[in-house]
Formats: C-alpha cells, structure tokens, sequence
C-alpha cells in the first residue's frame, strides 16, 4: 500500500461512491437549510433530518424542470446521484429530480405557482371563453373507466342530445400532467364544441398533476373552451383558475355545459302558444272590425233611401210635366194676341178695304208721288186680291 | 347565417330560409323575433298568416331537434400522430 496524495484519495473515494451500484440514484427525504441560489442558476444546499446533514447541489438543468420552487425549510424528497466534490473533499448529493414532500409543502408548491400565475394573468376573468350555450359535440378528457365519465354520461343522457368524444386521460400519477396536456391538444384537433377536463374526488396528492403548470398553459392555450371538474371538496386546483368555467363535479359540469330539453321543451311550446294567442288575435280584430262596418251598411236603410228618393223623383217629374203645359198654353195665347194686333196692321187688311199699292215695273218701286212717274210708263196695282198691270195716261195734280 | 335560396319557399324579403338543416339556436332564435312581431301587432292579416306559418314551422324543426334519440359516444385515438375515433362501450 502507498501513500494516497490528497487528490488520488479523494479520486478513490469518488470512483467508490460513483461505481456502487446501489448509491447510483436513490431518492432521499429530508428538510432544505440553508439554502443559496446561485446566479448562476445552481443551487446549493444542505438536506437534513434529525440527527443528520448531507450536502446538495441541484444544477440549472435540473431547476429549470422543477415544479415548484425549493425554499429553506421545505420538506422534499430527492432522486440524485452521489456524487464527490473532490475540490474540497465533500461527498455531495445531485439532484436529479426535487419534488415537494407531505401535504404542507404541496400545499406550499400550489401556493407558489398559483401566485405566479395570477400575476401573469392567466386567470383572469377577460381571457375566459364563453360556453356555447347549444353545443353539438361535448369532448371530455377524463379516465376511460372511472365513475367520471360514467356520471358525465347519464347527466348528458337526462339532459340533452349531444355527441361525446372521449379523450382517455390518466388522472393520476406521474404521468398524468402528459396525458391532460395531450388529451387538451387533442381534442383541440377535432369540432368539439366543449372540453370536460375532470375526475373523481381524491386527496390533494391524487389531484396534484391539476395543479401542474403544464396543465395550467394547457388549458390557456385551449382554442376550445374548458370546463374543469375536479372533484375536490374545498380547495380550487389550478385547473380549477384557468378553466373557463370551473364546476364541483363532472355531473355540475355536464349540466353547466349544456341545457335541459325539457326547460327548452317547454320555452318552444309557450312560445308556440304565444304565437296562436297572437294570431288568433289579429284575424278576430279584423273580423270585429268587419262586423262593425256590415252592421253600418244596414241593407234596409239603403233601400228605404232609394224609395223615398224615387218617389221625389216621380213627384218632381209630375209637376215639372204640368207647369210646362201651361208654359206652352200661355205662350200659345200670347201668339195669338200678337198674331191678332199684327193682321190689324197688315197691309192685305188695308187692301181689303180698298187701296191699292201702286209700283213701278222697271224697279217694282212703290210709287208715292206723280213725280215718280212719267206718261207712258208701265205701273202695277196691287189690289187685294191681285195686280192690275197698267199705263200712265196722264198726270195731274189733284186726286180727281 | 343565411343560407342560398331554396327554390319554390320564395319568402319575402329580409327575412332567412328556414331549412331542416338549421342548428337548433337558429330556430329558436327565429322563433323568438317571429313571436315579438306577431305579439306587437299592426301587421296586415296576410302577413299575421304567413308569419304564423312560418313559425309552425320553426317549432317543428326546434321540437325535432329536442327529440334527438341518437347520439354518438366515441373514445379518440391517436395512431401515427393521426386522430381516430372508435365506438366508446361504457362497461358497467
């Protein structure tokens, strides 16, 4: 045996721990002190238990992928690797994976993430969708045999006509946060009109993967709105926050995400009798109206108009018949009169009594003075009952 | 949404077909704006009528809608990055 130098001991201790198969990952429960977070972006921390301490760095790899943030303090379990630091000659656990240990620092973990995540706005009321209120086809991503989808079912069945898509999740365990995501993308992928993202109740370590920030943006990133039903008595899970609408149980969530077709059942049918009420309605004022004005025409009133105008008529017609015949008798005797006075003045009546009207021939002038003729000329004599043709014998100037 | 002119339906203008394919809230909302008309009044009688047909023929399509016996329960499945749906057997 030689004489180890520092370096070669500390090589050899480290090659021991390295190779030991049973020290190459184990996991390793104790409590953070102190703690110091280098900028780096490594940590470095002692874990102890009661009576013990062992040394920890957990490199920026492995925070980066952490799902909460380790504190003084906290309670966790480890998965590392022994490791020796041979610098300083300390044996020092890495940390492959930190996750929080008992209820308290779960719950701690939630608390952080679900602060960090309000801040950032993801839970704000102005990014939730609105549920379609007559969806077509409801998605639910749930465990394929547990009570969930079962109840989800019957509430739908009770409820109203809808297609279902299911989406088999595993809701529990290390691999669900990957499975919700996947089944959210999924289902993004086809037409549902609603997701159901939810499960049975449990206790807060069961539904610990809803309070995965994977899940979380997730479900902020869904195109389709979310309905989250995670069966837990008191507490929101982080889900619970993100979701656009957030129900107690799957059933609450089948019956938020579509209506009942006997409520609707009943608005169709009062809306049908609305409708008759209204047209009956309208036909029956017409008809009033109708009645009204026939009652106004009254046929016999009509009748009677015409017959008492008729008889004016004829009444009229009579004494216009009578006042002109005795226009015509008074007119017939004023002729007379004026043909009376006309023959008193007629000339044939002074003819009569013997005149008679002496003209000239050459210009059937009336002769009046013995200037007017000449010896010899030819005059007529009109005598009552004739003309007499004769010729100027002579003239002289007394009448016999 | 409006959909292209069926022929011999020939509704007058403004208002939408009304075709058996119309989602359930077309109809009902239809239904409702056609029953407020009828309800304020003032319309001509032909118009009462027409719109009363009109709206027995929107409940109708509502009620069958309700009445929906069928529906499809169907478990989504991924192969080769491509999605599938398969019948869903709910076991008891």
């Amino acid at each position: 045996m030689g004489i180890y130098t520092v370096s070669q001991l500390n090589d050899h201790i480290r090659q021991l721990l390295v190779n030991d198969p049973q020290l190459g990952q184990i996991w390793v429960r104790g409590e953070i002190s102190n703690l110091t977070k280098h900028s780096s972006g490594h940590f470095y921390f002692t874990l102890k238990d009661k009576g013990s301490q062992l040394n920890c760095v957990s490199f920026r790899s492995t925070n980066r992928s952490l799902k909460f943030d380790p504190e003084s303090s906290m309670r966790v379990l480890i998965f590392g690797s022994l490791d020796v630091y041979t610098v300083r000659g300390q044996y020092q656990l890495r940390v492959l994976d930190m996750r929080p240990d008992g209820i308290g620092e779960l719950y701690k973990a939630y608390e952080q993430l679900r602060i960090r995540l309000q801040d950032e706005g993801l839970f704000d009321v102005s990014r939730k969708q609105p549920i379609p209120k007559y969806p077509l086809k409801i998605g639910v991503a749930t465990s394929a045999t547990g009570a969930a989808i079962h109840d989800i079912l019957n509430v739908l069945r009770r409820r109203y006509p809808v297609d279902v898509l299911l989406a088999p999740t595993i809701v529990q365990g290390e691999m669900s946060s990957a499975s919700i995501v996947c089944s959210i993308e999924q289902l993004n992928r086809t037409d549902v009109d609603v997701i159901i993202l939810g499960r049975g109740g449990g206790s807060l370590e069961d539904l610990w993967s809803f309070n995965e920030e994977v899940v979380a943006r997730a479900i902020a990133k869904s195109r389709v709105p979310i309905i989250s039903a995670v069966g837990h008595e008191t507490d929101y899970t982080i889900a619970d926050f993100t979701a656009d609408l957030r129900a107690p149980t799957p059933s609450a969530a089948a019956e938020l995400a579509v209506p009942d077709s006997m409520d609707l059942k009943r608005h169709v049918l009062s809306l049908s009798q609305r409708m008759e009420q209204a047209a009956i309605r309208s036909v029956s004022d017409y008809s009033d109206r109708l009645d009204y004005l026939c009652s106004r025409i009254e046929p016999e009133k009509l009748n009677d108009f015409l017959r008492q105008n008729s008889q004016r008529v004829d009444e009229l017609t009579l004494r216009m018949e009578r006042l002109s015949e005795r226009i015509i008798e008074s007119k017939q005797n004023q002729l007379c009169g004026l043909a009376g006075r006309l023959n008193a003045v007629s000339p044939l009546k002074t003819l009569e009594r013997g005149y008679g009207i002496a003209i000239r021939t050459e210009d059937n002038k009336v002769i009046r003075s013995r200037e007017d003729v000449s010896e010899g000329d030819d005059i007529g004599v009109i005598v009552s009952d004739g003309k007499i043709r004769c010729k100027v014998e002579g003239i002289s100037d007394d009448h016999v | 949404m409006k959909k292209p002119e069926d022929t011999g339906e020939g509704q007058e203008g403004g208002d939408e077909e009304i075709c058996d394919d119309m989602s359930f809230e077309e109809s009902l909302d239809q239904l409702e704006s056609l029953v407020d008309r009828l309800e304020r009044g003032q319309l001509l009688l032909d118009e009462s009528l027409e719109l009363f047909e009109k709206g027995m023929k929107l409940a109708r399509i509502c009620n069958s809608k309700l009445a929906r016996a069928e529906r499809k329960i169907e478990v989504l499945i991924e192969e080769n990055g491509k999605l599938k749906t398969d019948n869903f057997l709910e076991d008891e």
